[in-house]
């Protein structure tokens, strides 16, 4: 079962795993993904989502963060989001 | 009462006569000969001032309307500019329309106001917000909004992205704007305004540290007009809320007025930019962006993203195949120091 995260701890989760989620290849955004109350995860954007088995163990998001809220240990889930390459949009930027 | 099929069937001979297409499945027996031919091409002819005449906006079908409401009856419609006293139209619309074989039809006067061709890739003097515009080195991006510096009445600026007015950042500052943009063919006696403001872009390999892609064009009072393409009026003034699932709206150069919904409004992304000082791309990476559905395409840059009451939330900038992203109008008006004019 996905743990349950608040949006205040996935915008922490976001903010100390920064730099390390967006180094994965494919990544091109980071964000919120925010469903219902408690139902929130960190989101990871990608220009193609790929099966688990094209990657190398190292180049896989990981499932799960962790960060330490109220002296606590928390997990906080994270989703992988397939949203196609991203360009500024006047006409002569074709992704 | 006549069925949807008949309708359409009815419409096709009141606006072709007798070069209407028959749909298959139809007798071609009855529809071919050559009197059904004759009284067809006589139905056309006699209700060519309703269909064709002075205001007539088009023609199609729909639930007549009457006393405002709407009805269960399927009529011939027929979309008027504005609806007149009878005693003041010269080409009325029969209340029925009898098409031979079929028999009689309903008929229904809709008002819908003039229809025309959305050219925003046009020349439009005055230029309003909506329509495409650039700097001469850019292709075209979209004329957002009018805004002032704060407190600063005397001047108005035009408010867009960074790479549509200052080339990325790299333009000059008084380098002149054209509208239409140089990819719809503006050229040096198309200049609308000049390049007053940008806001330069950190380069970084990692973090996202950047809030806007936005600049700002001085332009002459009477040479725009502040009302949105196609919406008629200016912003309403500055939103506040801004959440996922809630729908937003742009007009734009390239796809006019649509509606997109907010899907993460903590997104962060990077993009490669011009960067002036090693003449090669650079990475610039942006934090508190507002992520959409897509409801944008090339040539969009630039336009204001409002809430559905008109409200000012954003500028738009870039996209993806299935996604849009807009900047924070309180961050753009911020760095910038502006407000609405």
């Amino acid at each position: 079962m996905s743990p349950m995260a608040s949006k205040t701890l996935c915008q922490k989760a976001l903010d100390l795993n920064e730099e390390r989620l967006s180094a994965f290849p494919h990544v091109v955004g980071l964000g919120i993904d925010e469903r219902g109350p408690g139902d929130n995860a960190v989101a990871v954007y990608v220009d193609q989502k790929l099966p688990a088995s094209q990657l190398l163990p190292d180049q896989r998001v990981p499932t799960r963060l962790y960060v330490t809220s109220g002296g606590a240990r928390r997990a906080v889930p994270v989703r992988v989001i397939e949203q196609g390459p991203v360009t500024l949009e006047g006409p002569g930027f074709e992704p | 009462m006549a069925s949807e099929r008949e309708l359409r069937l009815a419409l096709e001979f009141v606006s072709e006569g007798d070069r209407a297409v028959i749909p298959r499945g139809q007798s071609r027996e009855t529809f071919s000969t050559e009197s059904f031919r004759a009284e067809t091409r006589r139905l056309r002819e006699k209700a060519r001032p309703w269909t064709q005449g002075p205001g007539i906006q088009g023609l199609g079908l729909g639930e007549k309307i009457s006393n405002g409401k709407v009805g269960d009856e399927l009529a011939l419609r027929v979309y008027v500019a504005r609806k007149k006293p009878l005693s003041q139209v010269t080409n009325r619309v029969p209340k029925r329309v009898r098409v031979p074989e079929l028999g009689e039809f309903p008929t229904d006067v809709e008002e819908i106001g003039r229809v025309e061709a959305e050219s925003f890739r046009e020349r439009a003097r005055p230029a309003m917000p909506g329509c495409g515009l650039g700097h001469p080195n850019v292709s075209v991006g979209t004329f957002g909004c009018l805004v002032r510096k704060r407190g600063d009445a005397s001047r108005l600026y035009i408010l867009s992205n960074s790479h549509v007015l200052a080339d990325e950042g790299v333009a000059a500052i008084d380098d002149p704007i054209l509208q239409p943009g140089p990819a719809d063919g503006g050229g040096r006696r198309d200049r609308l305004a000049r390049l007053s403001e940008f806001q330069p872009f950190t380069f970084s390999r990692v973090g996202y540290v950047n809030f806007i892609d936005a600049a700002i064009a001085e332009v002459d009072p009477g040479r725009v007009e502040e009302a949105i393409r196609i919406l008629g009026v200016p912003p309403a003034g500055k939103g506040r809320v801004l959440r996922r699932g809630m729908q937003v709206q742009k007009v734009g150069r390239t796809t006019d007025h649509t509606v997109g919904v907010v899907r993460d409004v903590n997104y962060r992304f990077s993009l490669n930019y011009k960067n002036a000082d090693t003449g090669r791309r650079a990475r610039v990476g942006f934090r508190d962006q507002v992520l959409c559905s897509r409801y944008t395409a090339g040539g969009d840059s630039g336009s204001l993203v409002m809430n559905m009451r008109g409200y000012a939330l954003g500028l738009h900038f870039a996209g993806s195949p299935s996604t849009s992203v807009f900047s924070r109008i309180r961050d753009v008006f911020s760095a910038l120091d502006l407000e609405l004019a």
